[in-house]
């Protein structure tokens, strides 16, 4: 179900009106109903159904244990594992598909959404495991995990946020002049930049071949693909985000912001905290922390080094989770080397310039002008290996990296 | 005598005006026939 189709708008208005006829638990109901009408609209197969049930009730169970025992243990962490691993043989990874054979990748399976799926199923079991979170059932953890605002692609909502929430949802008070003009001033931003600004910026290399008539290869042509694509691309998440945030705001959910003028980033670090915000902190919290945290209390004195290899794990696992193929794995190798070598680069400043003379030289505005420019046409390179998939080219270029 | 606006109608006001001035926008942009690309984010 498409956000700019006539069913989708049926859609909406039907669960606007069947919204406003019942208190909390009626709310409940109708988000829980219509979150599920919404994901069978994609999934409607027997074989994709059964496949998320097995997902969704496993994590719940394993959530369920993970509070019993109170931390993060060997079966916690095979589980996890194992998720992972589903998760990239039902993603079709090309890199599965060369490790272990094509075989593994050549099903027809699709779990639309599962990506977000997985990444929120990992919160929970962790944070049910810290005890962080401690009240959970099962009617608002399905909700949570297939609520038709994130479902496919919207900020990566923290639980605890979520359940908040859901439990003032009889107190919600729908129509107030203030935030349904707000709202729909967010969901009109959102189709302006995902159904027309950003289709708009993706056809204009091809536009331009056909009013020049020069060959798509041509210099000019490869340029206005380099930066038109970051572009299309912002335009496009960042416009599916606000449609999201404004039809949350709408239903009663305040759902994070995931995007800060990501474009006027100083360094690959401050993109990211810039760009896909909450995946960003979700990284930060459950691949980041742990790992640094579990390097520095075995070695105390190469925190520089946890640091670093630290933010090249995050950066590499955000790159590959983006896709299968094996443009994004280059992709995660770029994040994963540009944060890694930014945060190299403060270590050695801060160690040799001193703290103050590091901030001085953050706080100059040639240096950041210079460091803005450099940081925006990075991030455009990298993106032009998932623009197209450059599969073939990358065997190649390993082919010939082989020992002869 | 003239009745000015309160802060508060003023800014409901230019977030209703633009709401309206996005929704311009976009239908001129669609109705100048571009293909609409439902393509989402990668991250699906």
């Amino acid at each position: 179900m498409s956000l700019d189709s006539s069913h989708f708008a049926i859609f909406m208005v039907c669960v606007l009106a069947l919204y406003t006829l019942g208190g909390a638990q009626w709310r409940k109901t109708v988000l829980l109903v219509a979150s599920l009408y919404f994901l069978v609209s994609y999934i409607a197969i027997f074989e994709a159904i059964a496949a998320f049930t097995a997902v969704i009730v496993s994590g719940y169970v394993m959530a369920l244990y993970a509070r019993r025992v109170g931390r993060v243990n060997a079966v916690i962490i095979l589980y996890i594992v194992v998720a992972v691993g589903a998760f990239l043989i039902i993603k079709k990874y090309q890199v599965v598909g060369i490790l272990l054979g094509p075989a593994w990748i050549s099903h027809g399976l699709v779990l639309v959404g599962y990506s977000y799926i997985l990444f929120r199923q990992i919160h929970v079991i962790v944070d049910s495991a810290q005890q962080v979170i401690v009240d959970l059932d099962f009617i608002s953890y399905l909700t949570y995990l297939i609520s038709f605002l994130t479902l496919l692609a919207g900020p990566i909502q923290r639980y605890q946020n979520f359940r908040k929430q859901w439990d003032r949802l009889g107190e919600w008070q729908m129509f107030e002049l203030e935030k349904t003009l707000q709202a729909f001033m967010r969901i009109s931003s959102g189709y302006l930049g995902v159904y027309a600004i950003s289709p708009m910026i993706l056809s204009l290399p091809a536009a331009a071949v056909d009013l020049t008539g020069l060959p798509a290869t041509a210099p000019s042509i490869t340029l206005l693909n380099f930066y038109s694509y970051p572009i299309y691309l912002f335009f496009n998440f960042a416009g599916y985000c606000s449609i999201v945030i404004g039809l949350g705001m709408l239903l009663g959910f305040t759902l994070p912001e995931n995007f800060n003028k990501p474009y006027f980033s100083d360094d690959p670090i401050d993109f990211w905290n810039r760009w896909h915000i909450t995946l960003s902190t979700w990284l930060r919290d459950y691949v980041f922390t742990p790992y640094y945290k579990m390097g520095i209390s075995r070695f105390s004195n190469q925190a520089l080094f946890f640091a670093v290899t630290g933010y090249f794990l995050a950066f590499f696992i955000t790159g590959m989770w983006h896709g299968s193929t094996l443009g994004y794995l280059v992709l995660g190798l770029l994040y994963g080397a540009s944060n890694a070598i930014t945060k190299l680069i403060e270590g050695f400043s801060i160690r040799f310039l001193g703290r103050n003379k590091y901030k001085k030289l953050r706080a100059n505005r040639a240096v950041m002008f210079v460091s803005t420019v450099v940081t925006l046409h990075f991030v455009a390179f990298s993106l032009q290996f998932v623009q197209v998939d450059r599969s073939a080219d990358i065997i190649n270029f390993f082919n010939q990296l082989a020992p002869k | 005598m003239r009745k000015s606006l309160t802060p508060q109608q003023v800014k409901l006001l230019r977030v209703a005006l633009i709401t309206i001035l996005q929704l311009s926008v976009y239908f001129f942009i669609r109705m100048l026939a571009y293909t609409p690309q439902t393509i989402l984010y990668q991250g699906f």
